[in-house]
């Protein structure tokens, strides 16, 4: 059976162990398995020589102390904070008031919306209607024009009932 | 009382709204963020300014602390994303110290490396920049977790936690980092040296 390796060449099964080892966190009955594993397994114990050696290249990092914050930090960041929240309380009810005109804006969008969607419904209705009332009115127009003899039989029967005879 | 019960109060009243408390919790971690910023951000200048945007973010987040983790760990955690989006911002390269090292000044970081006492001051700024490059050169996680492991001095759990990354993950990662820093350093180790000639 084959160990799976990883791209470093440790096996992939053995490297948290050889990190602690290099840390130095194992118990003596780990460090010991740890220790066997790389006398049988070249590419760990190639890996476990990296691992040692880059420890000694980066406590020369170590040389040099670490920067350190300058005297007036604390008083530069608290100065810093009290700055924003007093933007922050500033800007704070034109926010809010911004917001609000938004949701306004949006209730009233909604309504326009919702008014335009029934107007809209409404429409063919409304048209229905017309067409009959114009259909009314187109009869009433169109009534028979009375030829002249017509005229003339019923201004006599007009009269004559007028007349009483 | 043990300092983190200590911690525990001044967050507390912090979150009540208690400036001076904040304060005192920034004159205790300040040097710290400073100077985990400085290393992050390659001693560009800007981790104080990086620092203070660390702690005006945390003191506006305050409240969404719970203190499941320690105050400490929370605000590192804020500084190492302050320095990648600071980076990333910037579109920082990484900066390429030339240390012509020779042979031997090479050679003395092998096997005997772990000592590096330099007694020479001007080997020791040497030897610092040679690391410095090696770092350049490898994955920014990669030179994050060596950085927070081997300079800042931070447990696996810790920077783990700071990465948001399982503690296994992070020791695989860090065991193939060396890896890789140390190739890197052979390989260049090789560049340096002169072609010899063998005579028969």
């Amino acid at each position: 059976m084959f160990a799976k390796h990883s791209r470093a060449g440790a096996c992939s099964a053995w490297e948290v162990r050889l990190e602690d080892y290099v840390e130095g966190r194992l118990a003596s009955q780990q460090a010991a398995e740890v220790e066997m594993h790389t006398r049988v397994c070249a590419r760990c114990n190639a890996a476990l020589d990296q691992a040692k050696t880059s420890v000694g290249i980066l406590t020369a990092l170590n040389a040099r102390p670490l920067p350190k914050a300058g005297p007036l930090f604390a008083g530069r960041v608290m100065a810093a904070i009290r700055s924003e929240r007093r933007d922050q309380e500033l800007w704070k009810p034109l926010e809010i008031a911004g917001w609000q005109l938004c949701w306004l804006a949006c209730a009233a969008a909604l309504i326009l919306a919702v008014f335009t969607a029934r107007v809209q419904l409404a429409g063919p209705r409304a048209t229905v209607n017309t067409t009959a009332q114009q259909s009314q009115v187109e009869e009433l127009i169109n009534v028979p024009v009375l030829q002249p003899a017509m005229q003339d039989d019923a201004l006599l029967v007009a009269s004559r009932e007028s007349n009483g005879r | 009382m043990s300092d983190a019960a200590d911690e525990q109060q001044l967050v507390r009243r912090a979150q009540a709204g208690e400036e001076a408390a904040y304060e005192t919790l920034v004159r205790v971690h300040q040097h710290r963020v400073v100077a985990i910023a400085s290393r992050l951000l390659r001693g560009s200048g800007d981790a104080e300014d990086i620092a203070q945007q660390v702690f005006a973010k945390a003191y506006f987040s305050l409240r969404r602390f719970d203190m499941r983790s320690k105050f400490s760990t929370w605000i590192y955690k804020i500084t190492v994303n302050e320095c990648w989006n600071h980076l990333r911002k910037k579109k920082a390269r990484p900066l390429v110290y030339e240390a012509d090292l020779t042979e031997e000044q090479s050679e003395r970081f092998e096997g005997e490396a772990q000592r590096s006492s330099a007694v020479d001051p001007e080997e020791s700024v040497r030897q610092h920049d040679l690391a410095e490059w090696l770092l350049s050169q490898v994955d920014p996680m990669d030179r994050t977790m060596l950085e927070l492991k081997e300079v800042q001095g931070f447990s696996i759990d810790e920077i783990a936690e700071m990465l948001e990354l399982n503690a296994n993950t992070v020791k695989v990662r860090l065991f193939r980092a060396r890896g890789k820093l140390v190739e890197l350093y052979r390989r260049r180790l090789s560049q340096s040296r002169p072609a010899t000639i063998k005579r028969g």
